[in-house]
C-alpha cells in the first residue's frame, strides 16, 4: 500500500471510530476528568441535603413548626448552593469539552485537510490503459488531478485555444502516464463513499426497527335486513 | 443593651420616612382591619401630614371597612382630615384611557386611519378586550403608584406623604411587587430594539408623532425610581398579617422569604384573631380554651422563629371591626401592645354597625 493511502486510512479510521462511539463521550470525558474540589463539594452539598431532608420529615410541622422552618431555609440555601454549584460544573465540563473539541481540530481535521490538499494529487495506483482509454479523458483527468480540474478545464482549454492569460492555468493536456492514475484525493473520496454506502445498508437492514403492519380501521358490517315476512302486529 | 424587639408597630406609625407601607398575607386574616388600622394610627399620631390608604385587591372592602363609599379618585375618610382613601377599579380606569385613545383618534384622524381606530374604540372595546386580562389589576395599580410619584415630582395636584397598600391576597401581591423587575427587563429589550430601528418605529404612528424611544425612557426612568424606593427599607416597608394556625404562618414565611428576595425590607407581623381565654374568664368555653391552645402553641413558634421582627399580638374581638370608631378603638393595640388583663374589656366594646 502507498504511505499516503495508508496516512489517509488511519485518518479515516480515526474519525469513524469517534464518529461511531460518539455516544460514549460523555461517559468517558467524566471518567477522564479529574475529581475536583468542585464535584466533592457538590456531593458533600448532596448528602448534606439528603440527611437534612430526612431528618425534617421525621419532625412534625405542627408541633415544632419553628425547627421544622428553619430546617426548611436551610434546604433552599442548599438548593441554591447546589443549583450554582451544577451550573460551574456544568461550565467548567462545557470548557473542557470545547478542549477537547479544540485538540480533535488541531490534531485531526487540520491535519487531514491539510494532507488532502498537499498530497490530494499523489498517484496511489495505477489504472490499466485499457481501463483507462474506456472512460472520457475529462473522466480520467478527475480521476487523477482530483475535483479542481472539473473548474480548471474549461479554463484551461479557452486559454489555449484563444491564447489568453496562457500557462495561468496549468497544461491542458496531461500526459497518458498521468491520466492512467487515481489520485489520494478522489481515493479517499471513493472510499468515504463505500464506507458511508455500506453504513446505511447495515443501518436499514439491520438496525431499524422493523415496522408494523398499517393499522386497519375497523368496520361495522351492515346489518342486512332480510324482509321475508309480509304481516305486522299491532300493539 | 436590650436588644429585644418591640413588640408593637410604634416605630413605623410615629416613623417621618416611610413613604410606601404595604399591608399583605393570606385571605381572611385581616389584611383590610389592619391596614385602616394602621392608616388611622398613622394619621392620629402625625396630623400635619397627609396619608392615603389605597386598595389593589379586586375584591375591594375599604369602602365596607369605613362604612362609606370610596372610588378611584381619592376621598377624605369622614372625621379625619389627613386620611384619603381609594379603591382602584380597574373597569373603570381601563374606560378612560378608552375613551382618552378615542378622542386622540378622533383628532389626529378624519382621514380613514383616524375614523377607523375611533370607531373600533367607540363604546369601550380597549377596557372590554384588557379588562379580564389576568394582572390587569397590579399593572392598574402600579401604574396608580407611577403617577403619584410624578406628581409629587411635578408638584401637581393632591400629594400625600405615606402611601399604604391594602394589598389582594398574597400571590397578587407578589405579581405587583415583580413588576418594577420585570418591566424594567421589558424596556431594557425595548430599548434595544428602538435604538436599532429609530425612526421607524414612529412612522409607524402615523400622523400621531409619538416618540417612542423618549415615551420608553421617560417610562424606564419611572419604573427605576419605584424599584429603587421599593428597595430602600427607610421608605419601603411590608407588614405582614396572619393568623395563628400552620397554613397561615406556612403562607407568611413564603412571603417573607419571597420579599427577602426582593430586598424588600419586612421586619413586622401581625398576629390576628388571637383569643387570649386564660385572661378572659368571664367569657369562656371549652372550644376557646382548645383553640387558644393551639393559638399559644404556634405563638411561641413565631416568637422563636423571627425573634428580631415586630410581632404584633391583636385579640379576636367580640363584633365586627367595622366604622371609623370601631377601627380607631381596635388600632390603639398596633401602637401600644395589647394585654389582655388590662385591656380586655375594649373588645366587647365595639359598636354595633349596621
Amino acid at each position: 500500500m502507498h504511505w499516503a493511502a495508508a496516512v489517509a486510512v488511519f485518518f479515516v479510521v480515526i474519525t469513524k471510530f469517534l464518529q461511531y462511539t460518539a455516544k460514549y463521550h460523555d461517559k468517558w470525558i467524566a471518567n477522564l476528568a479529574p475529581a475536583n474540589e468542585l464535584s466533592k463539594k457538590y456531593f458533600n452539598k448532596m448528602k448534606e441535603r439528603h440527611e437534612l431532608k430526612e431528618l425534617n420529615n421525621t419532625i412534625s410541622a405542627q408541633d415544632n413548626y419553628a425547627k421544622w422552618t428553619k430546617n426548611n431555609r436551610k434546604l433552599d440555601s442548599l438548593d441554591k448552593e447546589i443549583n450554582d454549584l451544577k451550573n460551574e460544573i456544568k461550565s467548567q465540563n462545557k470548557a473542557f469539552q470545547g478542549n477537547l473539541q479544540k485538540l480533535r481540530l488541531l490534531a485531526l481535521t487540520v491535519p487531514f485537510f491539510v494532507f488532502k490538499i498537499v498530497y490530494g494529487k499523489t498517484p496511489i495506483y495505477k489504472l490499466s490503459s485499457s481501463t483507462s482509454t474506456l472512460f472520457p479523458t475529462f473522466v480520467t483527468g478527475v480521476w487523477s488531478q482530483g475535483w479542481f480540474y472539473v473548474v480548471l478545464h474549461p479554463l484551461r482549454t479557452i486559454s489555449q485555444r484563444w491564447h489568453i492569460m496562457e500557462g495561468k492555468f496549468g497544461t491542458a493536456k496531461f500526459d497518458a502516464v498521468t491520466l492512467q492514475s487515481v489520485s489520494l484525493g478522489i481515493w479517499v473520496w471513493a472510499l468515504m463513499n463505500v464506507i458511508n454506502g455500506i453504513e446505511f445498508i447495515v443501518n436499514q437492514l439491520f438496525l431499524t426497527p422493523k415496522m408494523g403492519p398499517p393499522a386497519v380501521a375497523e368496520t361495522q358490517e351492515e346489518k342486512k335486513l332480510d324482509v321475508s315476512d309480509n304481516a305486522f302486529i299491532l300493539d | 443593651m436590650d436588644l429585644t424587639v418591640e413588640p408593637n408597630l410604634h416605630s413605623l406609625i410615629n416613623s417621618t420616612t416611610h413613604k410606601w407601607i404595604f399591608v399583605g398575607g393570606k385571605g381572611g386574616v385581616g389584611k383590610t382591619t389592619s391596614s385602616c388600622s394602621i392608616a388611622i394610627q398613622m394619621a392620629l399620631s402625625q396630623p400635619n401630614k397627609q396619608f392615603l390608604l389605597i386598595s389593589t385587591d379586586p375584591a375591594h372592602n375599604l369602602s365596607d371597612a369605613f362604612g362609606e363609599k370610596f372610588g378611584k379618585d381619592a376621598r377624605k375618610v369622614s372625621g379625619m382630615d389627613n386620611l384619603s382613601c381609594m379603591e382602584i377599579d380597574p373597569s373603570a380606569a381601563l374606560k378612560d384611557m378608552n375613551d382618552m385613545a378615542v378622542s386622540r383618534a378622533n383628532s389626529s384622524g378624519g382621514e380613514g386611519q383616524g375614523d377607523d381606530l375611533g370607531s373600533l374604540l367607540q363604546g369601550g372595546a380597549l377596557a372590554d378586550l384588557t379588562g379580564s386580562i389576568p394582572g390587569i389589576d397590579e399593572a392598574l395599580s402600579f401604574m396608580e403608584v407611577m403617577k403619584h410619584i410624578k406628581r409629587q415630582e411635578q408638584g401637581e395636584g393632591e400629594t400625600f406623604d405615606t402611601v399604604i397598600f391594602d394589598t389582594a391576597p398574597t400571590g397578587h401581591t407578589l405579581r405587583f411587587l415583580q413588576l418594577p423587575n420585570t418591566l424594567s427587563k421589558l424596556l431594557e429589550k425595548f430599548g434595544e430594539i428602538t435604538n436599532k430601528l429609530g425612526p421607524m418605529l414612529n412612522s409607524f404612528m402615523g400622523a400621531g408623532n409619538v416618540d417612542i424611544s423618549g415615551k420608553l425612557n421617560e417610562l424606564k426612568a419611572n419604573v427605576e425610581t419605584i424599584r429603587q424606593q421599593f428597595t430602600d427599607p427607610d421608605l419601603t416597608t411590608f407588614v405582614c398579617v396572619c393568623i395563628s394556625e400552620f397554613l397561615s404562618l406556612y403562607e407568611t414565611e413564603r412571603l417573607i422569604q419571597e420579599l427577602i428576595s426582593y430586598d424588600m425590607d419586612v421586619n413586622s407581623i401581625i398576629v390576628n384573631q388571637l383569643l387570649f381565654a386564660e385572661n378572659d374568664q368571664e367569657h369562656n368555653c371549652k372550644r376557646c380554651q382548645a383553640r387558644w391552645k393551639m393559638q399559644k402553641k404556634y405563638l411561641d413558634q413565631i416568637d422563636e422563629l423571627y425573634e428580631d421582627f415586630h410581632i404584633i399580638k391583636m385579640p379576636l374581638c367580640a363584633g365586627e371591626i367595622r366604622g371609623l370608631n370601631n377601627l380607631t378603638k381596635f388600632s390603639q393595640f398596633l401602637k401600644k401592645e395589647y394585654d389582655p388583663a388590662a385591656n380586655g374589656k375594649v373588645i366587647y366594646e365595639l359598636e354595633d354597625k349596621e
